[in-house]
């Protein structure tokens, strides 16, 4: 008896040995959050960071991304990222996709992870009756058939080459657990105890819990097909990044972002700069993927039209009496001292645009030279189109002669530029314009309005001139919805501006539509896009932002990219 | 007394009706959205983001939208088969096939206001009691602290004011108590951070508790370091009114008969000041029950803001930014309510604390 209980007790010391020898006691990292509570953390319901910055950890993807080019790439047998796809196959007409997923990947109550849950979260997002706003993918998917459990075939509607992009919009669920639980009614996807408490999930984290407005935990899932160091990984709710950049250097949480110079003043930006080099943290900075632009409105303002009736034929929207000019706006481009506005407004903290996109974005043609400051080639351009100084007063506005394209000859050349209130950088960005623009004899009117009535007018296409900016731009250069009269629909398309140019809309096609989807095609045929672009001027390229991630010394391994935190996630230690 | 209270409450129906369709008619008239505030990309397509405001019946008429509030919409589209299909539908008002597409929409499942169901956050995507259930205890938690300080401080200083009438302390008191009325309240706040949280350190820089990786926050007692910074910008305002409200009061009341009796009778001026005079210039400070309730709420909005604190004040905040209409009426309709019952019960202590008045 005595032996037996010895044996026993070897038994449970050897076994909580064991134990203790397998678990990872990476720490707890510990982020910050600017925005709130999560709203869902149903990965087909997501559309912010908050989001997104926690079912990134939780939920598989269809393949990964590079985090280096941000292009789709395969994923490798002993991947810590939740991409599924070893393999795709494109079909010769460009109408089929074929996926080869991971077979080693389970949900963390074992369950492994196949093509039918992509299938099921495909449908339930194709049948609208969630409040999903990833319905992108639906203008260029027919169908998704779960061949085998390792085998995906997508159905396109038509050769797409944003497809692959679309179809990698949503994170995966589990079908064998929400299926019960919707009893085949995918609109009660929307009503999931759930979409708040996650318990089946697939990542190097399991949910932990949501404390309202407090924080958001994930802790390290033991069952990932990987070992997973950092024990858990807490987002702390923090009211603005001011706040946060000040816990972060109290020691109260380990990591901490600035995105854009907007919130951070630049002085903040330098200390840590300065600080980082001291080797007091670790920082990581980068060209954020959104850029700040001003809008021209190129159709008639009193009248605003869709560009497209509903047979898909142009519509004569009118021209804006001044911005219906390309040559107005190639001399307002030029009448603007960008040095002033990013060194000024932005206080250094970002680098000049020359076209639609950012660095940060394999689209972007960075060898375009962007427009420069020159108020000579300006004043030229205006006087050939027609605007002159009539009393050599250049206190007073230009004003139109019968040459002008489209205003009333002794038109005053004075337009209205709005922007959002609160946003610092606008703010003092359209103040050096309004300057330097009557500099040369235009009138601005600058105004700074509260944001919801600035997308009311925005996307009522009421406007002349509106500053606002892009953020978290798609992976997919394709911005048809922008500049083409697709997505110039008054009240909701993105094309508010009313540009129409047949080549771009040729190009937009092309790219979309190349056999093949040679990425490197696709990348020429964009960078064409872009020097249109450049050259039109439909938007007045300002600045994208920089960006910084911090983290303290005690997180380890921490190996981080544009929009990419945290690349190896698995790996990261924390010590106390 | 009773019949008091009911006629109070009777008459606060017709108030609390105004103030619900005086507050959605001015959320409505608001431009833009909360679709347009959380789902404006240029991968999301307008129609989607239609499709969008359609499922949170925004895209309503006003008065569809405030019915559906008020009553809900079980009653405007339901279903008798059982099949999960509306069949039936009041008339105009809810056609079983609004959008024209061929298939008849979803039966209603809100039950309104007035049967209690306060409908779903937009962006929360949860009820809003929920919403309210898991915020109500830390506005309570702040309140409760920045009443109690404010009263423990305030109404001893205004006594001691007016013992001391035209002394150091009554004029350092009052030029106290301008100065914290005076004093935004959120610049106190963010003042009192930079100085005990960034440069002393002493002190977190907002929030409510430290909750583990399990979402536990340890008791109140283990966190009451997260307490004070808010807590004082609360009170300091508080504080600055009672004192100058007893003080009021407490120099009248020195001044009648019975207090130069007692002082006659050779009592001392501890029990004269604060046994004879105290008791009966606390009459007007329960007057000021109803207006502090209301500050509260006032108030949590911008210090829960300033501190991060979990509370419904924040809550108010970011809803009313983000256009979530449901959580916002929400909390009208709460606060509406406090405010009226905080006027009734400030009556109803009058009237206890000076048997003389009656309610009639």
């Amino acid at each position: 008896m005595g032996k037996l209980i010895r044996v026993l007790f070897l038994v449970v010391f050897v076994s909580l040995f064991a134990v203790g020898a397998s678990a990872q006691e990476g720490g707890i990292l510990i982020g910050t959050n600017f925005g709130g509570d999560p709203t869902t953390i149903n990965p087909l319901l997501t559309n912010n960071t908050v989001d997104l910055s926690l079912t990134e950890f939780l939920f598989p993807n269809i393949y990964n991304i590079d985090p280096v080019t941000r292009a789709p790439m395969k994923a490798g047998r002993n991947d810590q990222d939740n991409g599924l796809a070893l393999d795709w196959t494109l079909s010769e007409d460009g109408l089929v996709y074929t996926f080869t997923l991971r077979d080693d990947v389970t949900w963390n109550d074992g369950t492994p992870v196949t093509a039918h849950d992509y299938k099921f979260t495909f449908d339930a997002l194709a049948s609208g009756e969630t409040s999903s706003p990833r319905g992108s993918v639906l203008q260029s998917v027919e169908s998704v058939e779960a061949v085998d459990d390792t085998t995906l075939v997508v159905n396109l509607k038509l050769a797409s080459c944003r497809a692959l992009d679309e179809l990698n919009d949503f994170g995966i669920l589990p079908k064998h657990h929400i299926e019960p639980l919707i009893a085949g009614d995918f609109a009660e996807i929307d009503n999931l105890e759930y979409n708040k408490h996650p318990d089946v999930t697939s990542g190097v984290f399991n949910f932990g819990a949501l404390v309202a407005d407090e924080q958001t935990s994930m802790i390290r899932n033991d069952n990932h097909w990987m070992p997973v160091s950092p024990e858990g990984y807490i987002l702390r709710n923090v009211p603005d990044q001011l706040v946060g950049i000040e816990q972060f250097l109290a020691g109260e949480v380990n990591s901490v972002g600035t995105a854009g110079s907007a919130s951070v003043p630049a002085v903040r930006m330098q200390e840590f700069r300065d600080r980082a080099e001291a080797g007091e943290f670790q920082i990581y900075e980068y060209v954020d993927d959104g850029l700040t632009f001003v809008g021209f409105n190129l159709a008639d303002r009193g009248n605003p039209v869709n560009g497209l009736d509903e047979d898909g034929n142009p519509v004569d929207q009118g021209n804006h009496h001044f911005f219906g000019d390309i040559r107005v706006r190639q001399a307002l481009a030029q009448a603007v001292n960008y040095v002033d506005i990013i060194e000024g407004a932005a206080e250094g903290e970002g680098i000049q645009v020359n076209s639609f996109g950012t660095p940060a974005l394999w689209g972007y043609d960075s060898s375009i030279e962007p427009w420069e400051y020159n108020p000579e080639a300006a004043l030229a351009l205006l006087a050939e189109a027609g605007f002159v100084d009539h009393d050599d007063d250049s206190s007073t506005p230009l004003v139109a002669t019968e040459d002008a394209l489209y205003a009333e000859p002794g038109t005053e050349f004075a337009f209205e530029l709005l922007t959002n209130s609160g946003n610092l950088v606008r703010e003092a960005a359209g103040i050096v314009i309004q300057d330097q623009l009557g500099q040369i004899g235009i009138a601005v009117d600058f105004q700074t309005i509260e944001f919801g009535p600035l997308v009311t007018f925005l996307l009522g296409q009421d406007f002349d001139a509106i500053m606002i900016g892009f953020t978290n731009l798609a992976q997919d250069t394709d911005a048809r919805n922008v500049f083409t009269p697709v997505g110039d629909t008054v009240g909701g398309g993105f094309n508010f501006v009313s540009y129409r140019n047949d080549r771009v809309t040729e190009l937009y096609d092309q790219a979309l539509s190349l056999p093949g989807c040679d990425f490197h095609e696709r990348q020429a045929l964009y960078h064409e896009i872009s020097q249109i672009l450049h050259d039109d001027v439909p938007w007045w390229w300002l600045f994208a932002p920089f960006s910084m991630y911090a983290e303290s010394n005690a997180v380890q391994n921490w190996m981080p990219y544009a929009e990419t935190r945290y690349a190896n996630m698995a790996n990261i230690a924390i010590s106390p | 007394m009773i019949k008091y209270i009911i006629r109070r409450l009777v008459q606060s129906i017709p108030t609390l009706f105004g103030i619900t369709f005086l507050s959605y008619l001015l959320l409505w008239l608001a431009p833009g959205s909360v679709v347009e505030r959380l789902y404006l990309a240029p991968n999301i397509k307008a129609e989607t983001r239609a499709r969008l405001a359609a499922q949170l019946g925004i895209d309503d008429p006003f008065h569809i939208q405030y019915l559906r509030w008020l009553t809900g919409d079980d009653w405007l589209r339901w279903d008798t088969d059982g099949d999960g299909i509306a069949d039936q539908s009041f008339g105009l008002l809810a056609p079983l096939d609004e959008d024209g597409d061929g298939v008849p929409e979803p039966p209603g499942d809100n039950y309104g206001i007035l049967r209690g169901d306060f409908g779903r956050s937009f962006v929360k995507k949860q009820p809003v009691t929920e919403v309210f259930i898991a915020n109500l205890p830390a506005t309570l938690e702040l309140g409760i602290a920045a009443v109690l300080t404010s009263l423990a401080i305030g109404i001893p200083v205004g006594v001691i004011s007016a013992v001391t009438k035209g002394r150091l302390f009554d004029n350092v008191a009052r030029v106290m108590a301008v100065i914290f009325d005076a004093i935004p309240n959120f610049w106190l706040g963010y003042i009192l951070l930079y100085v005990f949280g960034v440069l002393l350190d002493i002190v977190p820089l907002g929030g409510r508790c430290v909750p583990n990786l399990y979402g536990v926050c340890p008791s109140l007692f283990q966190r009451l370091i997260y307490l004070p910074l808010p807590t004082i910008v609360f009170a300091a305002g508080f504080v600055a009114l009672f004192s100058r409200y007893v003080r009021t009061s407490t120099l009248e009341v020195l001044s009648q008969d019975y207090i130069r009796t007692a002082r006659a009778k050779g009592l001392s001026p501890r029990v004269v000041n604060f046994r004879h005079a105290m008791r009966n210039a606390m009459i007007p400070v329960a007057t000021l029950l109803g207006p502090i309730i209301t500050n509260v709420w006032a108030g949590a909005i911008v210090i829960e803001t300033v501190f991060a604190w979990p509370g419904v004040g924040r809550i108010a905040f970011t809803s009313a930014i983000q256009q979530d209409y449901p959580v916002v009426m929400g909390i009208v309709i709460l606060a509406s309510i406090a405010t009226i019952l905080g006027f009734l019960l400030s009556d109803i202590l009058y009237v206890l604390i000076d048997p003389r008045i009656r309610l009639d």
